[in-house]
């Protein structure tokens, strides 16, 4: 899957704007007795170390059968608390999936991360045999980085070649920079262009367009703060 | 009319976006009941439905994301991505059916567990099922392993298709790395040949790991 590496518009220049985790328990290795209690220690982890955004602020309302009865109680209890739900939800989804996902904004919170995983959690994954691989997305400067504060070796990569075919129909650079940001291409240009204009009138912020690009990515990897600045540069305010 | 809005069946992909938007004042969007082969546009488009071939929600394989565990891609080989539709402007399966071909023409076949290999009809030729070939999706993503030796062939390839397909396509390339941990891709494509400067990196955790129960 190619996901998230398609993001336009992450520069060397800028440095550490965004590093994206994802874990995943191979395919036959989703129904190991023991791998969930991993998946959701990891979730705890990946949660305390202050991601930008996990898992997308509608997923309450998504239905997901996997959760069952679970889901009608996170439904009701994110009305009081939306924060707390997500963090459950998190918590709840890394039980019940094989991926996890979160996206950083800040690296030193990824390298504490880090650090904080190749302690006991991977530990305990090599004696009871749970191989929960972890991915980093981002600028390969910020990864490499990484791997150096953490003492790892990159252990395989996945490079784009950018964009072939019918490449004249495609959006302005600017809006290429958002519809990427999911990489399972939820976000429509036409969104985009409809939120653009309302930063325009003045019926929306730049930060309230932002979140609203970052709903419909099941995965909650969109980076609200740099789609703002994105915003504000199509909307040019 | 004024204030109301039509979906296109048509060009509709069934990703769901809609529905789980709430955009809909009077609540109207209501999911269709999907019939063959319409349904191939929701699990290819909806990530939350999962293909039964891969077992993974979304469009394409475990990829890179679990190579630490399972050595898909070795050294020596490089795995192709080629992502129909994707960005912006979705895709019909008449494309995919395009690349399928063009890739098999020269030998090389779909991976068994990418979810595009079960809508084959004839493996000679890697024609797809014809009745899916009008359906759009959002994206399809088509997955090879080539060996490295093969990229002169490779650039061949991409050329011809950016010329016959009638949407966009990305183009990603997996590679495990090298002994130190750097990345092959200058010594097999050159350092002019365009990427990003981003991707993707797995970090080796799952290395090593194995035994016990499945």
């Amino acid at each position: 899957m190619s996901h998230t590496s398609q993001r336009r518009g992450l520069k060397a220049e800028h440095p550490g704007e965004e590093i994206i985790v994802l874990a995943m328990i191979p395919r036959e290795y989703k129904q190991k007795v023991g791998i969930e209690s991993a998946m959701s220690e990891l979730a705890e982890k990946i949660l305390a170390h202050h991601p930008h955004l996990w898992i997308s602020h509608n997923f309450v309302e998504l239905d997901i059968p996997r959760l069952g009865s679970m889901q009608s109680i996170l439904r009701l209890m994110h009305r009081i608390r939306p924060e707390a739900t997500r963090d459950l939800l998190m918590l709840k989804a890394a039980e019940k999936s094989s991926v996890i996902t979160a996206i950083y904004t800040n690296p030193q919170n990824v390298y504490d991360l880090l650090d904080d995983i190749q302690g006991d959690w991977l530990e305990t994954n090599r004696r009871k045999g749970y191989p929960i691989s972890i991915v980093l997305s981002g600028l390969f400067d910020d990864v490499h980085k990484c791997c150096k504060h953490t003492g790892r070796r990159e252990h395989t990569y996945l490079h784009s070649l950018g964009f072939f075919g019918q490449t004249g129909g495609l959006p302005g650079e600017s809006e290429l920079e958002l519809v990427t940001m999911c990489g399972h291409g939820l976000i429509s240009i036409n969104r985009v262009r409809d939120l653009v204009g309302k930063i325009q009138r003045k019926a929306l912020t730049p930060k309230e367009a932002a979140e609203d690009i970052a709903r419909p990515c099941v995965c909650g990897i969109v980076n609200r703060d740099r789609a703002e600045k994105i915003l504000r540069r199509l909307a040019k305010v | 009319m004024r204030d109301k809005a039509w979906i296109d069946p048509d060009e509709c992909a069934e990703c769901g976006v809609c529905q789980r938007s709430g955009i809909c004042p009077q609540d109207a969007i209501l999911p269709g009941k999907l019939e063959w082969p319409r349904t191939l546009r929701e699990t290819f488009s909806n990530p939350l439905a999962e293909h039964k071939a891969t077992g993974v929600a979304g469009r394409g394989t475990e990829g890179i994301k679990t190579n630490d565990f399972t050595n898909r891609y070795r050294r020596g080989f490089m795995g192709v991505f080629i992502e129909l539709g994707r960005p912006a402007l979705g895709t019909r399966f008449a494309d995919v059916e395009a690349v399928v071909k063009q890739f098999k023409s020269r030998g090389y076949s779909v991976v068994d567990d990418n979810p595009v290999a079960g809508l084959i009809a004839d493996p000679l030729t890697g024609a797809l099922k014809p009745e899916i070939l009008h359906e759009k999706a959002i994206s399809v993503l088509v997955e090879f392993i080539l060996p490295q030796s093969a990229v002169a062939e490779l650039e061949t390839i991409l050329n011809e298709l950016a010329g016959d397909v009638e949407t966009v396509f990305n183009v990603s390339i997996a590679l495990r790395a090298g002994p130190d941990g750097a990345s092959p891709i200058d010594n097999i494509f050159g350092p002019d040949t365009f990427r990003l400067p981003n991707g993707k990196v797995n970090l080796g955790m799952a290395e090593g790991i194995a035994g016990g129960e499945k």
